[in-house]
């Protein structure tokens, strides 16, 4: 238990730093326009490939249910609502785990352990601010990016699925649209990815630049930022969601 | 590839041989990855009766179909999901980086030259123990958040357990969940395979570890969500 | 210029360095030598600050290293150069931006006289230009090696410290960087400190030995009486010279 807090903290404290650094703004801006550029270029196929069957998924799913209600016609507004409040942000998260994460630290950890970073200190240069920093920023703002991709490619691969699975056709599928997403899910879903995305991004960093070990070390690095990510975002998403609900509670009380 | 596919599923064929191998990849891949897995799994739940009672509220203005819609959801989908990404991200890239580890250490030539076949060794023992415990994971995941559910059911929505049950029942069959173990299955078969292809395929030094595992969890988790949706697809033509 | 007293520091419980203490002066060379694993890579990453110390003093142009916050140290680093065991060259950019990394940063200069101080620099570790845009993995270990070295050497610091800069190298590479760090010693009046376990290379171009065994100094003298020495590690290693 003792480690667990003690893992918390030190990647608290390096959140912190990595935050102070970013209001300092020394940061030098190419490298995280160039940063932002590589990840979404990278992990954008990727996303929508994801988004597009998840859409597709949760269309068979709700098929069957809505079906024995008569209710099929809800089918694009349910499951567009889904979606982007709940099943997009988490699954697009999950899958940024594998992508950008698993990447990132495996990036840093090789740098760490072929003397990079020590080479910049030893040029009289921050090596968190050179090089950490702009990977950091980059993952939660490319985030925003990829989110959306992945949102736009879900609905269409429910509407395909819709199309040809389940005769409901793209116009009936996107009727009720308005009428499930409400502005509040749409807020509450971008929320959710971006919490995800600093922890993320601050787990990944974190591992990749404290990496001892040699070759091992890496590996065992990047599977330490997979398993924490996911199970972070798990519980974050959880965290959230109640969260929301007792807020929502507490305001209808007070009305 | 064609090679690598051949033998590590060829050998399950002697797999009798190296029995105590298989039980303590089980260990290691059920075991150790339970308390984290039924956690998540629980949230999960608890999100999946949250998020089920908002939309009810807004088509039907009432939330007395949650437990039979989540109950569904949760067996169908989100059990094996949830608990396969979760292994994907433990045991999948585990593997493959102990196995490029062990490639760049050069551990795989030796084995080589001793006679033994490394994907008979390395990867079958671990296909079979991914395949069981995933599939135990599953079903234990699937009963511990239908409790969950049940639990959250009668905390923030007011619904009796017992309703709970009741309607759960109306909705559920068992089909449901023995389909949620053939996708048990499924996954627990794609984790390894990747893992230990990206393992044996890495490349030198301490970047190719790191990219070995990067690369198996990202296809591992695609692989997953596509095998799912086809899955799914099949499955529907049960009902 | 360089001052080390009592210098103690441990990994887990275990001294690797214990009461190390030694003087450079200005413009000198010093080698320290020893088996492999007797902390002289530490010793160096200590004296730079990248390692904090247990107890002890290190002195660099009077000021205490030790005492540094890290923004003073990084200042401290501009006149102070390390090069790597490994070449640690950044493998996403080129040789050029790798070279001048430091320059970018650190200094004002125009783009001419970034270049020309990034050719000069290339032309002292005896490579060719033509490599500038080349990218780090393109090139052989050996120029890897060089090219670290010319990154730091065009920072022109004051003090240069090597770790092991010719281990891994065929004989001919090793004499040349060997030459090189005579050159620039005498060139620009650098301190230099060299770690190393070729005794054959340190009798050439040391002015100065300091032997490491199990974390203490066992030989800290000009070179010319490392054959006085009574230590049978030093002895055997001298023996291996052959003069």
């Amino acid at each position: 238990m003792t480690r667990f807090l003690d893992s918390l903290g030190h990647h608290v404290l390096f959140f912190l730093q990595l935050v102070r650094l970013t209001f300092k703004s020394q940061f030098r801006r190419q490298d995280l326009l160039m940063q932002i550029w590589t990840i979404t270029n990278q992990s954008l196929p990727t996303i929508i490939m994801a988004g597009f069957f998840v859409g597709a998924v949760m269309t068979i799913q709700f098929t069957l249910q809505l079906q024995d209600f008569g209710a099929l016609s809800y089918l694009g507004g349910l499951a567009t609502s889904g979606t982007f409040r709940e099943v997009g942000p988490l699954l697009i998260g999950f899958i940024l785990c594998g992508k950008v994460g698993a990447f990132t630290a495996s990036e840093l950890g090789t740098m760490k352990i072929t003397e990079q970073f020590d080479a910049i200190l030893c040029m009289g240069s921050d090596p968190i601010n050179e090089i950490v920093l702009p990977r950091f920023l980059g993952i939660i703002i490319s985030s925003g990016f990829l989110l959306v991709g992945g949102l736009f490619a879900s609905i269409l691969g429910g509407m395909v699925l819709g199309a040809f699975y389940t005769n409901v056709s793209v116009e009936e599928y996107l009727r009720h649209i308005p009428r499930f997403l409400i502005g509040i899910s749409i807020l509450s879903g971008f929320l959710k990815s971006l919490v995800f995305s600093i922890l993320l991004a601050v787990v990944c960093t974190y591992q990749g630049y404290h990496v001892t070990g040699g070759a091992k070390g890496v590996g065992r690095a990047v599977v330490k930022t997979a398993v924490i990510s996911m199970v972070g975002i798990v519980t974050l998403d959880w965290l959230t969601s109640f969260s929301m609900e007792i807020l929502i509670q507490i305001v209808k009380e007070a009305r | 590839m064609i090679h690598y596919l051949n033998h590590s599923l060829m050998g399950f064929l002697h797999i009798r041989r190296r029995f105590s191998q298989v039980i303590e990849q089980i260990y290691f891949i059920a075991v150790e990855s339970s308390l984290i897995i039924f956690a998540c799994v629980s949230f999960a739940a608890i999100v999946t009766v949250l998020e089920s009672s908002f939309h009810m509220k807004l088509v039907i203005q009432g939330d007395s179909m949650v437990p039979g819609f989540s109950a569904l959801l949760i067996l169908r989908e989100l059990g094996a999901i949830v608990t396969a990404l979760l292994l994907t991200s433990r045991v999948g890239a585990g593997m493959a980086s102990e196995v490029a580890s062990q490639k760049v250490s050069e551990q795989i030539e030796a084995l080589r030259l001793l006679g033994i076949n490394p994907y008979e060794y390395i990867v079958a023992p671990r296909i079979l123990a991914s395949i069981l415990g995933t599939i135990l994971l599953v079903a234990i995941a699937n009963v511990i958040s239908l409790y969950t559910s049940m639990i959250v059911s009668s905390q923030a929505l007011s619904i009796h357990p017992e309703l709970f049950w009741q309607m759960m029942n109306r909705f559920v069959s068992f089909q449901d969940f023995a389909f949620s173990l053939v996708k048990a299955g499924v996954f627990g078969l794609i984790i390894p395979l990747t893992s230990c292809y990206y393992g044996f395929t890495s490349e030198q030094g301490a970047s190719g570890v790191g990219r070995a595992t990067t690369q198996s969890v990202v296809t591992a988790s695609i692989l997953i969500i596509i095998s799912d949706f086809m899955l799914s697809a099949f499955f529907s033509n049960f009902y | 210029m360089i001052q080390v007293c009592r210098l103690i520091k441990s990994f887990s419980d275990q001294p690797i360095l214990n009461e190390i203490s030694f003087d450079v002066r200005k413009g000198q060379i010093l080698f320290v030598l020893g088996q492999s694993g007797t902390g002289k890579s530490v010793l160096l990453k200590c004296l730079i600050g990248l390692l904090k110390i247990d107890s002890g003093e290190i002195l660099i142009d009077q000021q205490r290293v030790e005492k540094l916050s890290n923004s003073e140290l990084l200042d401290l680093r501009k006149k102070c150069g390390m090069v790597f065991q490994q070449p640690a060259l950044f493998d996403s950019l080129s040789i050029e931006e790798n070279i001048s990394y430091g320059l970018v940063r650190h200094f004002k200069l125009s783009r001419q006289e970034q270049s020309d101080r990034v050719e000069k620099a290339l032309a002292s570790v005896k490579l060719d230009q033509k490599i500038l845009n080349l990218k780090p993995a393109q090139v052989s270990y050996g120029m890897q090696k060089r090219i670290s070295m010319a990154r730091t050497l065009v920072l022109q610091p004051e003090i240069l410290l090597f770790d092991e800069p010719t281990t891994g190298l065929d004989p001919v590479s090793t004499t040349a960087i060997n030459r090189l760090i005579l050159d620039i010693s005498k060139q620009y009046n650098t301190t230099s400190i060299v770690v190393s376990h070729d005794m054959k290379c340190a009798y050439q171009i040391a002015d100065q030995i300091l032997f490491l065994e199990k974390g203490r100094v066992i030989f800290d003298d000009k070179k010319e009486k490392i054959g006085q020495s009574n230590h049978p590690l030093v002895k055997s290693f001298f023996s291996e010279v052959r003069i």
